[in-house]
Order: structure tokens, then C-alpha cells, then sequence
């Protein structure tokens, strides 16, 4: 598990086009969406939180579609499998490093994000909070829709036809937290239901990429 | 019964007569419930003879709950015990619940527009039905996108093994949501309870719908049982050869 982890590690910081294309990503689609907003500051304030959310939610889907293609093609995802490696172990090492590598790289750029939406400083750090506390529930469902998508060719828009529906509740308790955080300051309900989806969503699709990935060795 | 079922050969036998059975009980609490329903039974107070369309969309709500119980309960049994008929089954439940999810929708949108003068509205309700809606469609984009089909066989189950586990989550989060923010007070159907002229069609279409569900996809499962067979059969006899010695 460590030696999996460390080798992910490795390879993501060895590739910095792995977090730098996430990383424009979401800074391209608050500017494009800015813009598309004529700059107006009233606007703009009202808009932030869901466009942050929206850019996180589409950066990671987009990074995490195909987490498992590099492993399939250079053989090393059968080796592992081969020296009985659990898929488990597998998925948990992406899962880690996925938040590492690319996650913690977006997550600072919020504040960023917030420069760009005319924020005030206590509704960054909201953000910022609904972002690591929902991370980890994005995350978990994009590496499921990979393991099932895993090896196929043509798969277009199913990875995010996969994830959004089970997102829905995600997006709702993050922005219905940072609307309360100002209020009722951290563990407001938001964010407790928030961190309850991320540990669902880790319980549920650790096992079931787990079992996905069963399958595509099979 | 679900035992005796596995067996295809059986399950042919089942459907044979089963089939036409179903058939029949559809078509008549169907036409019986579109009479009751239509001419018999009277118009509503608050709706006026709008509330008709409630003897289509309310069991066309409730279909596309139960189609989904029985993708969920056909998927793990295809998943565990790795059970043909099962997937079968599960194909055919979800062809045909996510036609009733888009039936509720459509009558349901038709409704809102003379109830509540609106043809869609964030409500929670509506919200989690089109979330159904769009997770029958992955589904079913699943099945479509995977070429090896005992693979996508799998794969389905495990997503739609998934999605049970978060219908309930996406359906309570969506309700908080919208009690949160407060859109639009909205009447909700039958607060004092169905009077018997209004219940009677009500269940008839509901048992129609249900014959309508078991019609169907006894039907499809035969007829995956048959493409499956014709699809082992080879499509022309082994070649033969006579030597025939003319030379003599």
C-alpha cells in the first residue's frame, strides 16, 4: 500500500502536466465564465460559490476519467494483479494520491477563484472548506466511473453521465454549508451532512471499483 | 418459484402461458381503469377534470420506484450467482422502467401546467424522479458503451448496486434542498385521502401497469433466450465430403 502510494506520488510529481492540467482547467473555466458574466461584481459574488463548485466538480471528473488508462497499457495494473496485489490496495493508493496530487493543487487555488469573483475573505475560507470536505466524495465517484470504464476505448460523455446523478447531493449540502457558514461557523449542518457523503461515497466505491476492476481482469 | 424459474428451458414453458395471461390482465384493468377513470368517476374539486391525469401518473410514478427495486434485486442476483436470465431480466426491467420515468415525467409536467400553471418546477419530488430518469439512462449507456456483454453485464450490476444505495440519499438531499429554500408552496396531491370513486381506477391502472411490467419483460427475456440460442447455433451444417474415385 505505501510502496503503491509512493509510486503514484512519484509519478505525479514527475508530471506536473498531471495537477498543471487541472489546474488551468479550473482557472480557464471561472475566467471563461467571468467574462460570460460581464465582470459585474454583483454578479459575479452571486455566482461564485456554484461556479467554484461547477469548475472543481467538471476539473476532477475530467482528471480522474481515466486515472487507471496509463497502469492498463504499460502492463503494470496485471502485474500488480499478478503479485496478488488487492484491488482494493489499488484503488485506495488512487484515491490518496488522486487527492495529492491533483486535488490539494485546485484546492489552493480557490482563494485565487475568489480574487477573480470579488469574494470576501470569510466566504473563501468557506469555499475552501466545502472544497476538501466534498473532495474526497468527488473523488471516490470519478475513480468508479474510471474502473468501469476501464480499458474501454469510445466511452465520450459516460464517465460524467455516470457521476453527476450521484453528485447531486454533494453539490446541495456543499453550497447550502457555505451559505451557512458565515452564520453558524463550521460544523454548521452543510458540512457535517458534506463529510458524512464523502465517507459514504469512500465506503461504497472503494469496494465497488474494487469489484469493477475484478471484472475487467476477468 | 424464483429457483424453478432459473432453468430457460422452464422459464419458456412459464412464459408460454404466462405470457398471454398477463396480457390480458393488462388490457382489461387498463380498459377498465380508463373507463372508471375518464367517465365514472368525477372531477375533482381543486383540479376540475384535470385530476384525470392522475390515474396515468401516479402509477407511472410508482412503476418507476418499483422497476428500479427489480433492476436492483435482478442485478445482485446476476452479480452473485452470475445467473443469464437474471441479466436478462435486469435489461428488460430497465428498458422498461425508464419509459414509465419518462411517462410520470411528461404527465407530470402536462399536470403542473394546468394545476400549478407551470410546466416544471424545482420541487423535490420532481427533482429526484429526473434524477431517477437520468440513472436508468447511464445505465443503460453502460450496457450500450461496453462491447464484451458479459462484461457490461457486470458492470451494470455493480452501477446499479451502486445507485440503490444513493436513490435514498439523492432523494432526502433533494428535499432539504428544497424545503431550504422555499421556491413555491404547493398543493399536495390527495392531503385528505382518495375518495373510492377516485381510488378504484387509480388501482386498476396500477394493477394494469404492473401486468403491463411482467408482460413485458417475460417477453424480453424470451426473447434473449432465443437470440442467444440462435446465436450458438452455427448457421450451416458442418461441410461434408464424398470422394468420389471416377477413374476406375
Amino acid at each position: 500500500m505505501t510502496v503503491l502510494l509512493r509510486r503514484e506520488l512519484k509519478i505525479g510529481l514527475r508530471n506536473p502536466r498531471i495537477w498543471l492540467s487541472g489546474l488551468l482547467f479550473f482557472l480557464l473555466f471561472l475566467t471563461v465564465l467571468a467574462i460570460g458574466l460581464n465582470g459585474e461584481a454583483e454578479k459575479l459574488q452571486v455566482m461564485a460559490a456554484p461556479a467554484i463548485w461547477l469548475a472543481l466538480l467538471f476539473c476532477l471528473l475530467l482528471t480522474f476519467e481515466n486515472i487507471f488508462e496509463a497502469d492498463i497499457r504499460s502492463g503494470v495494473f496485471e502485474q500488480l494483479h499478478l503479485s496478488n496485489v488487492s484491488n482494493i490496495e489499488v484503488v485506495s493508493a488512487k484515491i490518496i494520491s488522486g487527492f495529492i496530487v491533483t486535488t490539494l493543487p485546485i484546492l489552493l487555488a480557490i482563494p485565487v477563484g475568489g480574487i477573480f469573483y470579488q469574494l470576501p475573505a470569510s466566504a473563501i475560507s468557506a469555499l475552501m472548506l466545502s472544497a476538501l470536505f466534498g473532495a474526497p466524495a468527488l473523488i471516490a465517484y470519478s475513480v468508479f466511473a474510471a474502473s468501469i470504464l476501464a480499458g474501454q476505448r469510445q466511452t465520450g460523455f459516460i464517465g460524467i453521465l455516470i457521476t453527476l446523478p450521484f453528485l447531486i447531493p454533494v453539490i446541495i449540502f456543499a453550497l447550502a454549508g457555505v451559505e451557512s457558514y458565515a452564520t453558524e461557523g463550521i460544523w454548521n449542518p452543510g458540512f457535517r451532512a458534506l463529510l458524512g457523503l464523502s465517507m459514504t461515497a469512500l465506503a461504497i466505491c472503494i469496494p465497488a471499483s474494487a469489484a469493477a476492476l475484478k471484472t475487467y481482469l476477468d | 418459484m424464483i429457483n424453478y424459474l432459473a432453468n430457460p428451458q422452464r422459464f419458456l414453458n412459464f412464459a408460454r402461458f404466462a405470457s398471454p395471461i398477463f396480457m390480458c390482465l393488462f388490457f382489461g384493468a387498463f380498459i377498465f381503469g380508463l373507463w372508471q377513470g375518464l367517465i365514472i368517476s368525477p372531477a375533482d374539486v381543486k383540479h376540475g377534470e384535470a385530476v384525470r391525469i392522475m390515474y396515468v401518473h401516479v402509477p407511472a410514478a410508482y412503476m418507476s420506484m418499483f422497476c428500479y427495486m427489480a433492476l436492483f434485486v435482478a442485478s445482485f442476483v446476476s452479480f452473485v450467482w452470475r445467473h443469464n436470465l437474471a441479466d436478462y431480466g435486469a435489461m428488460a426491467f430497465a428498458r422498461i422502467g425508464a419509459v414509465f420515468t419518462a411517462l410520470c415525467l411528461l404527465t407530470g409536467s402536462v399536470w403542473g401546467k394546468t394545476g400549478w400553471g407551470t410546466w416544471w418546477e424545482w420541487d423535490g419530488r420532481m427533482t429526484s424522479v429526473l434524477v431517477l430518469f437520468f440513472i436508468y439512462l447511464a445505465y443503460l449507456f453502460i450496457r450500450q458503451v461496453i462491447d464484451d456483454r458479459r462484461k457490461a453485464s457486470r458492470f451494470a450490476a455493480i452501477f446499479a448496486m451502486v445507485g440503490v444505495i444513493n436513490i435514498p440519499i439523492i432523494k432526502f438531499s433533494v428535499d432539504w434542498w428544497n424545503s431550504l429554500h422555499q421556491t413555491a408552496t404547493i398543493s399536495k396531491i390527495g392531503s385528505s385521502g382518495l375518495e373510492t370513486p377516485m381510488l378504484i381506477p387509480l388501482l386498476s391502472i396500477i394493477v394494469s401497469y404492473m401486468a403491463l411490467f411482467a408482460w413485458l419483460s417475460v417477453e424480453q427475456v424470451k426473447t434473449d433466450i432465443h437470440t442467444a440460442r440462435l446465436s450458438r447455433k452455427t448457421e450451416k451444417p458442418a461441410a461434408t465430403i464424398t470422394i468420389e474415385d471416377d477413374h476406375a
